[in-house]
């Protein structure tokens, strides 16, 4: 199948790649099914293609590469809407905030994309009860790692 | 908006499925309780303005051109400390 992007040129995908979001993105409830495009040049991000808005795209990243130790609680009404049964099916990629200067880009820890990769069904999470923030920085921030090498 | 008065336990009905109940009044806050079917997600309203205000922003990213954006790269590959 394909598909006319914005920012990705013509996009050639098999139907099997179609996620379903039966809620869609928060603020986006309209979109409901998307493609997740992994290409070489654009890791560690993949793009969330929405399929019924050529327009409407979202980086994603894994949340480990910023957050090493990223914890998700998924509760129980959310597993079993995505009928989730092994961890293993899951990805949590993270929504990615890239403005015109890529070094302020951020990421969304507080509501991860939960994906049941086995059954492609997928679902926008808030983790109410986490620290996680919404806007969080995706680079280090500036002066960190100098602080570091001071200490030691 | 439709403005109903409510006492402590009473309750509200959405359509045929969601109900609201005023659990517990306090001097500047109400808690309430809410039952919805599983496909209807119930969100705080501040953190769903965020999140979707996030969404927003992160649609209307361009991906850096390529030299760009292994520049920033580098800054989230770890580099084993010596």
């Amino acid at each position: 199948m394909q598909l006319q992007t914005k920012s990705l040129g013509i996009l050639e995908y098999d139907k099997k790649a179609i996620i379903h979001l039966p809620e869609g993105m928060l603020g986006f409830a309209r979109l409901k099914d998307y493609v997740l495009i992994e290409n070489p040049e654009t890791e560690p991000f993949k793009i969330l293609q929405s399929l019924d808005d050529p327009y409407v795209a979202f980086p994603m990243v894994d949340p480990h590469v910023v957050e090493p130790e990223y914890r998700c609680e998924i509760d129980s009404e959310d597993a079993e809407s995505l009928g989730f049964r092994d961890p293993i099916d899951i990805i949590t990629p993270v929504v990615t905030v890239i403005p015109e200067d890529p070094t302020k880009s951020t990421v969304n820890l507080k509501a991860p994309l939960l994906i049941n990769q086995h059954k492609m069904i997928a679902k926008q999470v808030v983790l109410t009860d986490s620290s996680y923030g919404t806007m969080q920085p995706l680079m280090p921030v500036p002066g960190q790692d100098e602080c570091r090498v001071d200490s030691q | 908006m439709l403005v109903v008065t409510r006492k402590k336990d009473e309750r509200l009905m959405i359509g045929n499925e969601i109900e609201v109940q005023v659990l517990k009044i306090g001097r500047d806050s109400v808690r309430i309780g809410i039952k919805a079917p599983q496909s209807v997600s119930v969100h705080r309203y501040e953190v769903y303005e965020q999140i979707q205000a996030a969404n927003l922003a992160a649609s209307k990213s361009q991906l850096p051109p390529q030299g760009a954006l292994s520049g920033l790269l580098k800054g989230l590959k770890k580099k084993p400390v010596e």
